[in-house]
């Protein structure tokens, strides 16, 4: 009768510690998955485009849609950088041209109507560019810096992969009051 | 809440601030009626009410773990309770505290912190224990002359007052308990104001808000998107129209060609062969068909336009209806804003508005927050006098401020605003819009008094130190104007001399259609809200004079300036020349302008959108619209227009104008210079750009001037009498405010060495006579003070 009851303790503790062997295994693999998510999550989809024969991209999760505009309307009175406003669904979006704006020699071509609508939190900027290229995973580890400089595209660039795409920052480009145009007459 | 990623928490809070405004709206309008109510089963309802919304506000803010309000709000939800529970009438002195303590969470709210060592600070670990002391002793409530009885605090008859000094009194906070004396002061004021915003109405408001369960919250901004969207069906029932035009077009021309074929067929049955009639009866019959065919399309084509233009106009019309609030929701924030401000400055107002229930599209009211703001925190601040000196000059001790609002038109509402302060000193405006350059003093001196107030509007000014010591009417009156401009409206100033001032604004109600001219210049299209445009005349070439070198059209025997609108918009020269063109006549008085285009394309209902967060101001433009075509263009901003032209008529430089970024400010240069020429030659270069210039004659001048005032940026020679620029400028970098100060050497000594030393004594820019041009030294400028 005692006997028995020591096996079933036994078994008992070897279940015990069974469970906890288990326990432990499982404990042991959501760590590597955590690992493995760490490592998928330093790599980021980015839309690869052209802008006036450069090649650029902006990681895709701030990009809201590709659209291609039957009109792009130029609004007077506002900086060469401003190709003009589109409607998307009633909504009014302003479209940027970067090249103008980096004050770089090449252009987007002007008969282009490709528009890569960018949001971040309340913010929305369109920015004309010539083709999407692809959408591509790039692992951050393949950003290289570049060098820092002052003039206005280096400040946007998060950085440049081997085949010479300059990956932008678009959260920092959004944010810049530099696209924000808030002038009034002068008084007389 | 590491769990909820960072983008969800901060769409969470945004949408809680929005609750919570509301929320607090709701509890500040309640909590001041409830103190002068007298009615038990209003007062019933008031607390009913309140202890909802404070429910709710709790659970908005556990949602966003927002801890400290929670918690506050748990506290005065369960003296709320209590009060339910027991029907208890809270007495004076609770209702005021109980107004304290709403502005207690509503600092807690602003700071938005979330952690629980917020409630630690000594008001609000006051205000907690006092909710629940009397949650625990219910007769406390009750009893009026609770904070008397307790004795605790000094000399005062006002129990009231009594109530407050205890709440924040007893640690000893000499600062809460003046805020709090404060506070209590402006009461009575409020007592009026209640009295006369409510009136008869009060009970009412209440029950509607009881009788509200059945009602949806809805994201205004997503309203806004459907209207946006109901509002582009416009252009679909405008296309739709178009194509029913065509076939009806297209039905006649076919009948006409049919009836010249039946007649054809006539002659034939008499002429012609037996197969070729045969031909032309069976080809009669096809066309026959083929009419009645093209004319039943037709006729359906336009019952289906009719149709579609029915429901799309009863769609809009309800939309635009649901888009129209009556002004007391933006109103009812004020009486508690006036109450606290007039606390801050120590002086007695109170707030009358009548006309609350005038209904405008609550995009407007959005954007007429701000504008009324500025002008009550004016008029408190600035316009309202004293206690003292009200008495002194006759008035009746407490300041008033009132809003009057009535429907004038179908379309229009206007809203006049004032207060009986002491109005806007006009020789002090003067004065300073010549100092400041806005004016010349010979225009000064021949403007009349309309004309000076017009000044206030000016937004130069309205940034200016100076201009808020004149009773203050300089700040924020260009962000008034500028806001009720872009809404189509027009805002004009009053202020009999010492009695106050008033503020007329007229407002469209709805935004979203008016009458509108399409008119084309350079090939592309633009709309002009028709209620800009005074007259529309038809001008020859012939008919232009000149007057002083500009060309000017008669129009009533008098003069007007002549622009085309592609000056205007920067579009570039007009190049073709046309025998006659449509001109505009825009403006009043001094201010009439005549602006031509190239062609005048008709008038159309157009709705507006904005321009979006990018293009926050453009100017000359207003809005985007969709014509019928479908096509976007741009809305022309009338008041701009007429600014602009003038600007260009009165010989100032396109350019200069085109580049007042923001806010007009003008840069500040002192040029050092000893030699007489290089000063006047310097002056003029950087006047010519746009910068206010100081000069000195040499470098010590130089040095007392910046010690007086600093400005934007110091260009200095370096040769110079009693102290070099090399001196100077390590003088300037030793002073504190110096330190940063951009400075530009020019000089003469183009060595290497002179070179180094300019950079040794800090200076920003060295630029050398020889080599210097206007371009070279304005481009430096315009870097260093960006």
């Amino acid at each position: 009768m005692k006997k028995k009851s020591t096996v079933k303790l036994t078994r008992y503790e070897d279940e015990q510690e069974l469970l906890r062997d288990r326990a432990e295994r499982l404990a042991l693999s959501t760590a590597a998955v955590s690992d493995d998510d760490k490592r998928r999550r330093s790599t980021k989809d980015y839309v690869v485009f052209n802008l006036g024969g450069d090649i650029y991209a902006l990681e895709s999760a701030i990009i809201k849609e590709v659209c291609e505009s039957d009109e792009i309307l130029s609004v007077p009175c506002t900086p060469e950088f401003l190709r003009g406003v589109i409607s998307v669904r009633g909504n009014i979006w302003a479209v940027v041209d970067l090249c103008v704006f980096f004050g770089s020699a090449k252009s987007v071509a002007l008969s282009s109507s490709k528009v890569l609508l960018v949001s971040v939190a309340e913010k929305e900027l369109g920015i004309i560019i010539d083709e999407v290229i692809d959408v591509i995973p790039i692992p951050d580890s393949e950003l290289k810096p570049l060098t820092v400089g002052e003039d206005s595209p280096t400040r946007y660039v998060l950085g440049v992969t081997n085949d010479r795409k300059t990956i932008l920052d678009g959260r920092m480009l959004i944010n810049d009051e530099s696209f924000v145009v808030n002038e009034f007459v002068g008084n007389i | 809440m590491s769990i909820i990623d960072s983008e969800l928490r901060e769409r969470l809070l945004g949408a809680f601030r929005g609750e919570s405004i509301e929320r607090m709206r709701v509890l500040s309008s309640d909590l001041m009626k409830l103190e002068k109510e007298s009615d038990d089963k209003d007062k019933r309802m008031l607390i009913e009410s309140s202890y909802r919304e404070l429910h709710s506000l709790k659970g908005a803010a556990r949602a966003v773990g927002l801890g400290a309000v929670e918690k506050f709000c748990q506290s005065f939800e369960s003296f709320f309770s209590v009060v339910k529970k027991k029907q208890l009438t809270p007495s004076k002195s609770v209702c005021s505290q109980m107004l304290g303590w709403l502005d207690i969470l509503d600092k807690i709210l602003v700071q938005e912190d979330g952690t629980d060592g917020d409630l630690s600070t000594p008001p609000i670990a006051m205000a907690i224990s006092k909710m629940e002391e009397f949650a625990k002793f219910p007769n406390l409530i009750v009893e009026n002359n609770y904070a008397a009885d307790l004795s605790v605090s000094k000399d005062d008859e006002n129990s009231t007052k009594n109530g407050l000094d205890l709440g924040y009194g007893e640690d000893g906070n000499v600062d809460k308990v003046d805020e709090a004396k404060a506070v209590v002061n402006e009461r009575p004021a409020i007592d009026k104001r209640s009295v006369g915003v409510e009136g008869p109405d009060e009970s009412s408001t209440v029950s509607t808000r009881a009788s509200m369960s059945d009602s949806v919250r809805i994201n205004s901004s997503f309203i806004t998107g459907l209207l946006l969207r109901t509002e582009e069906l416009i252009s679909s029932r405008n296309s739709q129209m178009a194509r029913a035009k065509e076939v009806l077009e297209l039905e006649n021309i076919f009948s006409d060609y049919f009836n010249f074929f039946q007649n054809i067929h006539e002659e034939k049955k008499i002429l012609a062969a037996d197969d070729e009639l045969a031909a032309y009866t069976d080809m009669d019959k096809k066309l026959e068909t083929f009419s009645r065919r093209l004319s039943t399309l037709s006729s359906d084509v336009q019952k289906a336009q009719w149709e579609l233009s029915s429901k799309v106009d009863s769609l809009l019309g309800d939309f635009k209806n649901t888009m129209l609030l009556p002004f007391s929701s933006l109103l009812e924030l004020f009486p508690h804003i006036v109450r606290k401000l007039s606390a801050e400055n120590c002086k007695k107002c109170e707030l009358v508005v009548s006309g609350e229930n005038v209904r405008i599209d609550r995009r407007i009211l959005d954007m007429l927050h701000d504008p009324l703001m500025h002008m009550i925190r004016n008029s408190i601040d600035h316009g309202i006098e004293d206690e003292a000196t009200r008495s002194a000059c006759g008035k009746s001790a407490v300041g008033k401020i009132f809003f009057a609002i009535t429907q004038t038109d179908r379309d229009v509402v206007k809203i006049v605003y004032g207060d009986d302060g002491r109005g806007i000193d006009s020789k002090k405006l003067r004065a300073i819009a010549v100092q400041q350059g806005v004016v010349s003093k010979e225009d000064a001196e021949r403007m009349d008094r309309r004309a000076i107030l017009e000044l206030v509007f000016i937004s130069g000014m309205s940034t200016s130190e100076i201009i808020t010591d004149i009773s203050g009417r300089g700040l924020g009156m260009a962000i008034v104007r500028d806001k009720v401009e872009s809404l189509g409206g027009s805002v004009v100033v009053a202020s009999p001399k010492g009695k106050g001032v008033r503020v007329v604004m007229s407002i469209p109600v709805a935004l979203t259609s008016f009458r509108g001219i399409v008119v084309e210049s350079r090939g592309k299209e633009f709309v002009v809200p028709k209620s800009g445009v005074r007259k529309v005349l038809l001008v020859r070439q012939e008919d232009i004079g000149t007057v002083g070198g500009r060309e000017t059209i008669l129009h009533s025997g008098r003069p007007i300036p002549l622009i085309n609108l592609s000056d205007i918009l920067e579009l570039g020269a007009v190049d073709t020349e046309k025998k006659t063109f449509p001109v505009f006549l825009m403006g009043r008085g001094r201010k009439a302008i005549a602006i031509s285009m190239d062609e005048l394309l008709g008038e159309q209902d157009v709705m507006a959108k904005s321009l979006g967060a990018t293009l926050k101001r453009v100017r000359n433009v207003s809005g985007i619209s969709m014509l019928g075509s479908g096509k976007l263009a741009p809305i022309l901003h009338a008041p701009d227009m007429i600014r602009t032209a003038l600007g260009i008529n009165s010989g100032v430089k396109l350019r200069s104008f085109s580049h007042q970024v923001g806010v007009k400010e003008v840069k500040t240069v002192l040029v050092a210079e000893d030699s007489i020429t290089s000063r006047m030659l310097l002056k003029n270069v950087l006047e010519a750009a746009g910068y206010n210039v100081v000069t000195a004659v040499d470098g010590r001048d130089g040095l007392n001037m910046i010690k007086q005032e600093l400005p934007d940026i110091l260009v200095s020679d370096v040769e110079m009498p009693h102290m070099d620029g090399f001196s100077l400028t390590s003088e300037v970098r030793k002073m504190a405010q110096g330190a940063s100060l951009p400075i530009v050497l020019v000089t003469s000594l183009g060595s290497q060495q002179d070179r180094e030393r300019g950079v040794e004594s800090g200076a920003d820019a060295y630029i050398i006579k020889s080599s210097f041009d206007q371009g070279n030294l304005l481009e430096v400028i315009g870097l260093l003070v960006g």
